[in-house]
């Protein structure tokens, strides 16, 4: 049986999302790697990994809409975009306090290395104001190169609940942060080819 | 030239002519250069949410988001610890160390 007209096998993709974040500062916009930057080539500071997760990422985007009715009409005259929200979810497994205040949305890390009669140590303060951040995440593509989205701005809101089990589980911290940007500032790129010379 | 590389090429290599070549001026230097070369010095910083990457129990000064100066040597040991803890420390570009001033 052959594939019915239209379809093509080789649009359906698979595949993991790398997520990576960069405090947000004001009057310099986030921007992605260069292109010559490949599909999982590590991208340069001040982007950081977010690491392992439990089952991966999710991106959401969701529209909520306000229906626009005449009572001589029983089906909506229009439907309008009243709000949209972009979210990207997951659960941090990696175990650090850098982590742990990623997932809180905020805070300050001071790290002390050690010395004669001075521990190591790494100590996070909480906040309770909410840090702005940008957000990239990659993905791979059909045709094997890389998928960029680019969140310039999100604010991390998530319930975090830390589980410490003896064995049954690995420690995770929720990590969910909102778009809080203009939907047109977000970026999503597809490279299709390679340069074809230097 | 074209007559000397043709006269050349063809092994007729007395048509060739061979001035002898002027010493190469010394280049100038700055004191300013000469200082810089001899102790570079090598701005590092963190950045937010790395409030402060503390030195102390190593001797050396603590890295601030403001940004501390070391020499060359002292510079390469707080990358090295730097690594080691995990934290991210940024070198100052000369130019913007230029610009602050």
């Amino acid at each position: 049986m052959s594939t019915p007209t239209g379809v093509n096998p080789n649009n359906v993709v698979v595949g993991l999302a790398a997520v990576w974040i960069q405090p947000w500062v004001d009057g310099t916009p986030a921007e992605l790697p260069a292109d010559t930057v490949l599909y999982g080539q590590p991208w340069t500071s001040p982007w950081a990994h977010l690491g392992g997760t439990d089952q991966g990422w999710k991106l959401k985007i969701s529209t909520k809409t306000a229906d626009i009715t005449i009572e001589e009409q029983s089906t909506p005259v229009d439907i309008l975009a009243d709000g949209k929200t972009l979210t990207v979810s997951g659960a941090l497994a990696e175990d650090t306090l850098q982590h742990m205040l990623w997932a809180y949305g905020g805070g300050t890390l001071t790290t002390v290395v050690a010395g004669a009669s001075q521990i190591g140590k790494q100590t996070l303060s909480l906040q309770d104001k909410l840090e702005k951040w940008a957000l990239g995440v990659e993905t791979i593509n059909k045709f094997g190169h890389f998928r960029r989205f680019l969140i310039p701005k999100v604010v991390v809101a998530s319930d975090v609940e830390a589980s410490y089990r003896r064995a049954a589980d690995k420690r995770m911290y929720s990590f969910e942060a909102n778009s809080i940007c203009p939907i047109e500032d977000v970026e999503i790129v597809d490279m299709t080819a390679p340069a074809t010379g230097p | 030239m074209a007559e000397q590389r043709k006269a050349a090429a063809a092994g007729d290599h007395n048509t060739v002519t061979h001035e002898p070549a002027a010493p190469a001026p010394e280049p100038q230097v700055s004191d300013a250069a000469k200082r810089t070369s001899k102790d570079k010095r090598v701005t590092l910083r963190v950045s937010h949410p790395h409030a402060r990457f503390d030195l102390s129990g190593a001797g050396l000064a603590d890295v601030t988001q403001a940004g501390t100066t070391y020499s060359e040597g002292e510079a390469d040991q707080v990358k090295t610890l730097a690594l080691k803890y995990g934290v991210p420390v940024f070198e100052v570009a000369p130019e913007s160390e230029e610009n602050a001033k």
